[in-house]
This record gives C-alpha cells, structure tokens and sequence, in this order.
C-alpha cells in the first residue's frame, strides 16, 4: 500500500511537471514571437541538448554538429512567427534540426562523391572527449549505428535516443506512421545483423 | 500471435520493450521467438549505456556568442533593408509622381484645351468661308457650258450681254437652277 501511494505521487508529480514545462514552452514561445531575446535564450538553453545530441549522433563529429545547431537555432528564430503551437516546441526544432541534418548529409555524400578520396568513407570523429575509454564493443555499436542510411538512423535516433512515439516521428519527417514504423524495423534488424557475435 | 507478428510488435517495442500477455505467452511456447527476444533485450541494453552526448560550458557560451552575432547581423540587415527600401522608395515614388503628375499635365494642357479652342476655331472659318463666298459655290465647268450653249443657240459676244443683261434675282434663279442640274 505505501509503495502504492509513493508510485502514484511519483506519476502524478511526473505528469505535473511535463503539464508545467508544456506552460512554459507557450508562455516562452509567444514571448519570443513578441520579440522577447530572453526568452528565446531560455528556449535555446532547454532544448540545446536535445538536439545536440540528435545532431551529434547523425553526423558524429562535435564542430559540424555545433554548427548546424546554430543554424536549427537560427532557422528558428527566423520562423517563429510561422510556428503555429499545433505542435510542440520541441518537435518543431526537431523538424528543423532533422532537415538541417539530412540536407548535410546529402550534400557530404554528393561531396564524398565527386572528392577523390570517395573510396573511404569518413570515420566519424567519435574520439571526443565524452566518448573517451568507452570498450570496444561502444565504439562498434557506434559504427553499426553510423552504418545506416540517413533516414533510418535518424527515425531510430529519434524513436530509441529521444524516446518519441511513431506518430510524433511521422509528424516531424512529414512521413506516415507506417513508413517510420517499417524503416525503425529495418534498422533494428540491420544492427542485429551486424551485431550479432556479441551480446 | 504468430512468430511473424511477435517479431515485428517487439522489434517496433525496441527502447521501451514491455510485453503483453499474449506476448509473453508467445515466448514460452517458442524458443526461437525467445532468443530473438533475448538479442533484442541485450542490444538495448548495450545500446543505452552510452552516455547522451551533451554540450559542454564552453561550446555553450560559443553557440550563444555565435547565435547573438547572427541574430543581430540578421536585425542590422533587416533593419538596413526597410530603411534603404523607405529611403529609395520615397525617392522612387517622388520621381514617378513628378513624372506622372507632368505627362497628364502636358497631356491635358495640348490635347483637351487648346484642341477644343483649334477645332471650333476651324469650325467657325469654314462656316464665315462658306456664308462669305456662296457665289463661288456654282462650279465654272458648268456655268461655261450653259453660256457655250447659249452662244451656240443666239450667236457670238451673246453671253457678255446676256449676263450684264441679267438681273440679280435673274442671274440667282440660274444659278440654282444650274446647282440642281435642271439646265443641263
């Protein structure tokens, strides 16, 4: 029974606090949209490390991943006027974030193409600092990871890393439900396959 | 369920794997669903040890430092923008209104007034020309041959008489009488 009372408190406090940062999401937003600097800094401050690490998984290197975050960033402030709030704030970055992305990628695929040097893939810069002493096993995850195609590694990143349902995924990729879900399939089953000699 | 559906639910569950009842029922009865299952639950495992990359302070306060100087260039270049466009704009607009306040002026000064006052001016001549010479309205060509004829008929130097000769009411009454081809 007190276990019983302690979940329910935690869950009640849990939602409570989402229902209270969703307040001052809106509140900040439409300050910001009235051209309120500070409030689009605390914005950035709370969502900065969402899309880093969105941004750093897809492209694994810490500088280009602080610049196109400087770029979502920017985009955003552009087009705040356009930001609607049917959607939430941070689905809205995410979007920007997810097309700022994939367009780097397009562009250092057709780049990597035409260099000389398109026989060798990048390795990504994963020797950063929060990345240093990981074992053997992180640095091939990581790999396996960076194996996928674009689009797959960024609905598995979104859907495994940043913990959003198939809808909200769908509606940050402006793609259907059942197009996320079957690439988030597909990108399991190809990091099973690669790691498969290790469990 | 079958091992198809079993796979592909749990495959869709990865990060937030739980399972059903039927689910579960499933993997008792099926040890290739089980170590499937089993694969799964270790690559997530191995998958949510890594650390959440994060920003540091000091790449922090640089993307700030770097979103502050392109957030106040983009305002400087709107900013430059409305005012070019107001300062140009105005000019523009100054000059596309001299120019056309100047075209319909010039248009209206030459081609209303003064045509107006031309054509009644030429209206009124060609009136005074034609009440002032009604005589010369009678063409010669006929007036020589109705003399020719009255020459043919009465004899030489007939003509010079017969018009001295004539009255003015006379010499009216032949003329209209030659205008409306009566005579000839």
């Amino acid at each position: 029974m007190p276990f019983l009372l302690v979940f329910s408190y935690y869950r009640l406090s849990k939602i409570q606090k989402a229902k209270r940062m969703e307040l001052d999401d809106k509140e900040l937003v439409t300050k910001a949209k009235s051209g309120d600097r500070k409030a689009f800094d605390e914005l950035v401050r709370l969502n900065k490390d969402k899309m880093f690490a969105l941004i750093y998984r897809m492209t694994g290197d810490r500088e280009i991943t602080l610049d196109l975050l400087q770029d979502t960033f920017f985009a955003a402030y552009k087009e705040l006027g356009g930001f609607r709030g049917d959607s939430r704030f941070y689905s809205w970055l995410y979007r920007i974030a997810s097309s700022k992305t994939l367009n780097y990628l397009k562009r250092k695929k057709i780049l990597s193409f035409f260099s000389l040097s398109a026989g060798t893939p990048d390795e990504p810069s994963y020797n950063m600092p929060d990345n240093v002493g990981f074992s053997e096993i992180n640095d091939r995850l990581i790999k396996a990871v960076d194996l996928l195609p674009p689009k797959q590694k960024l609905i598995f990143n979104l859907r495994f890393f940043d913990r959003l349902s198939f809808p909200d995924i769908a509606g940050i990729l402006n793609k259907g439900e059942s197009t996320v879900k079957t690439n988030y399939q597909k990108a399991i089953e190809k990091l099973q396959n690669q790691l498969k000699d290790f469990r | 369920m079958n091992c198809g559906e079993l796979r592909k639910s749990i495959c869709l569950k990865m990060g937030r794997l739980f399972l059903s009842q039927d689910e579960k029922s499933h993997l008792d009865s099926c040890p290739g669903c089980t170590k499937y299952y089993e694969h799964l639950v270790s690559l997530e495992k191995t998958l949510t040890v890594a650390p959440a990359p994060s920003l540091t302070k000091m790449e922090f306060s640089k993307l700030q430092s770097k979103l502050d100087s392109r957030i106040n260039k983009y305002h400087d270049k709107a900013l430059n923008f409305y005012r070019l466009s107001f300062k140009y704009g105005a000019t523009m607009a100054a000059i596309l209104l001299l120019v056309f306040a100047s075209f319909f002026g010039k248009y209206k000064f030459q081609d209303i007034k003064p045509a107006d006052t031309d054509s009644l001016l030429a209206t009124l001549t060609i009136a005074e020309d034609f009440s002032a010479s009604g005589d010369e309205v009678i063409e010669e060509p006929y007036l020589d041959l109705v003399i020719d004829n009255y020459v043919d008929n009465y004899g030489f130097n007939t003509s010079e008489m017969l018009i001295g000769d004539l009255s003015d009411e006379e010499l009216e009454y032949l003329k209209n009488k030659i205008n409306a081809g009566d005579i000839l």
